[in-house]
């Protein structure tokens, strides 16, 4: 189980995340719903040790995350997609999933398990990530943190500016991992997709989180995803 | 016909071609060449830490001088012979890329580069200064007794080519078979993308470290043959001249590819060369070549051959 537990985060003197606290089980998943600045992001990215934690802990099973330095935490069983996919431009879609294969040491079973989830990337091995999609980038960056046979998955924004069939295909693909025991971390703007996949929401607001509620909450009153979000 | 295959039968035919060059060449090429392995030899070094890893030094000359001075000094102040010295020179680079590497890798970008900069011009002003060792600007010549390995007198046109031609082939071979290996494909990601690479695990310090250290060292290895092989060691080969030539080789050659620090060295130097015949302004036509080659094959020439028609070329 991952928990982050009351964390204060700072960029230098500006404090973005205040007495924050959220947690997540294996085979679930947790969308985190704010507007754009709100801490979403930053939120993640305290949890992959890429910014300090000021107050507070962050765990992983019985491992304290923030004690580990940030090259340490992926090891631990945690992959983070960012959003904008951060890729290996020039490189080719084969040496992408290669560096996410060498960080895990898994073998081919992963390889093939992981083409098997996004079979388009299978026509396009030799082709530079650069020169693929959008939609295919995204499945890209995904197939690359599943190389590395994470246990938690956080995703930031996986969905954003892909068409429908894509955001299709990167919904069923969550699902599946759900069905595999990993937790998955998901920030979302669809409102569509945090009412049909949450299995619990937490809102959060100007870097606080003031609930934390189930998915069927959620589905038996979607309005309260909107008022977070803003939408009218 | 797989891509490890094809790298293979490349780097091979490239050193059976050097092999050949010796005996059709006149004698006046073939030391051209010689010097070129050399110096190919450095370009390696450089392009393992700037075409696969991503940082610009602009302080490759004070490795490249540790080797030199590190074995030019041993046989003329410590009396040792040359196979030892040689082992002096690679161990007085590698021990300073490993202090430069540690204290440089403090800061990144712009700041890397200045840093290197000064700590080779601080290299360049201690060769001066201890002019009652180094002879100064003057350097010093190491005599043809003192340039024999296991009875091979390297001061010999041929012994000196295929000597050159020797090193040139391990560091080759080293560097094809090391960007292949995980630690070689990780530098690759940190120079695409350090911050992704270290989010998946990687410990970008400690990779970058070991990149300073073995591109010192090949460069230190360098410096050192070049002593043995041509005879003399000068305070020259440590300015910031020396520190740029090897960039210049690289990215004309093509950064990150095995084969363009030889193409760049190769064709720089007969640029200059043949340039030089006809007019006195040689380095305007050399400048000239390189702005229109940084304008229209910015990837330099392997890297444009690998871009649209070798795909494959490692």
């Amino acid at each position: 189980m991952l928990e982050v537990r009351s964390i204060d985060v700072a960029y230098d003197k500006v404090q973005v995340l205040f007495n924050l606290s959220l947690r997540v089980e294996r085979g679930s998943i947790l969308c985190l719903v704010g507007r754009n600045g709100a801490g979403k992001t930053t939120t993640l990215k305290s949890i992959m040790g890429l910014i300090p934690v000021r107050q507070g802990s962050i765990t992983f099973d019985q491992t304290v995350l923030t004690t580990l330095p940030p090259h340490e935490i992926p090891g631990s069983g945690i992959a983070y997609v960012p959003q904008g996919r951060r890729l290996f431009a020039e490189l080719s879609v084969k040496q992408n999933m290669d560096i996410g294969l060498m960080a895990s040491g898994a073998g081919q079973d992963t390889y093939s398990s992981v083409l098997e989830m996004f079979p388009k990337l299978q026509e396009r091995l030799n082709q530079r990530a650069e020169t693929l999609s959008g939609g295919e980038q995204q499945m890209l960056a995904m197939a690359r943190a599943l190389c590395m046979k994470p246990e938690v998955i956080l995703l930031d924004e996986p969905t954003e500016g892909l068409q429908p069939s894509m955001i299709e295909l990167i919904r069923t693909v969550i699902l599946q991992l759900k069905s595999q025991n990993v937790a998955i971390v998901l920030v979302e703007q669809h409102v569509d997709t945090v009412i049909a996949m949450a299995d619990s929401v937490a809102f959060i607001v100007h870097g606080r989180n003031p609930e934390t509620i189930s998915g069927n909450e959620l589905r038996d009153n979607p309005d309260r995803v909107e008022r977070y979000l803003g939408v009218e | 016909m797989s891509t490890a295959v094809r790298s293979s039968i490349l780097h091979l035919s490239v050193l059976c071609l050097l092999a050949t060059l010796f005996f059709i060449l006149p004698e006046y090429h073939s030391g051209n060449i010689a010097r070129i392995l050399i110096m190919a030899v450095y370009a390696m070094g450089y392009n393992l830490l700037f075409g696969y890893t991503g940082l610009l030094s602009l302080g490759h000359a004070l490795f490249f001088a540790s080797g030199m001075y590190g074995l030019g000094l041993s046989i003329d102040h410590l009396g040792l012979s040359a196979a030892p010295a040689m082992l002096v020179g690679l161990f007085s680079a590698l021990a300073i890329s490993t202090i430069i590497g540690f204290l440089a890798l403090r800061t990144s970008g712009v700041a890397f580069m200045i840093v290197t900069l000064m700590f080779a011009q601080a290299g360049y002003l201690t060769i001066l200064l201890a002019g009652k060792y180094t002879r100064g600007d003057e350097g010093f010549v190491i005599k043809q007794s003192d340039r024999i390995i296991a009875g091979i007198d390297l001061s010999q046109a041929d012994n000196r080519y295929f000597a050159a031609l020797i090193l040139f082939a391990i560091v080759f071979i080293f560097i094809g078979i090391l960007v292949n290996t995980r630690f070689g494909k990780t530098l690759v990601a940190i120079r695409e993308n350090s911050e992704r690479a270290r989010m998946l695990g990687y410990d970008i310090q400690r990779h970058k470290l070991i990149a300073i250290i073995i591109s010192g060292s090949l460069s230190g290895v360098a410096g050192a043959a070049y002593a043995l092989l041509f005879g003399y060691a000068g305070a020259t080969f440590s300015t910031v001249q020396y520190s740029i030539y090897p960039l210049l080789w690289v990215l004309l050659g093509g950064a990150g590819t095995t084969i363009g620090p030889l193409i760049g060295t190769v064709f720089m130097t007969y640029l200059i060369d043949i340039s030089s015949e006809y007019t006195s302004a040689y380095m305007l036509i050399a400048g000239l070549v390189l702005i229109l080659l940084t304008l229209f094959a910015p990837q330099g020439l392997a890297g444009v051959l690998r871009k649209k028609f070798l795909p494959w070329l490692p």
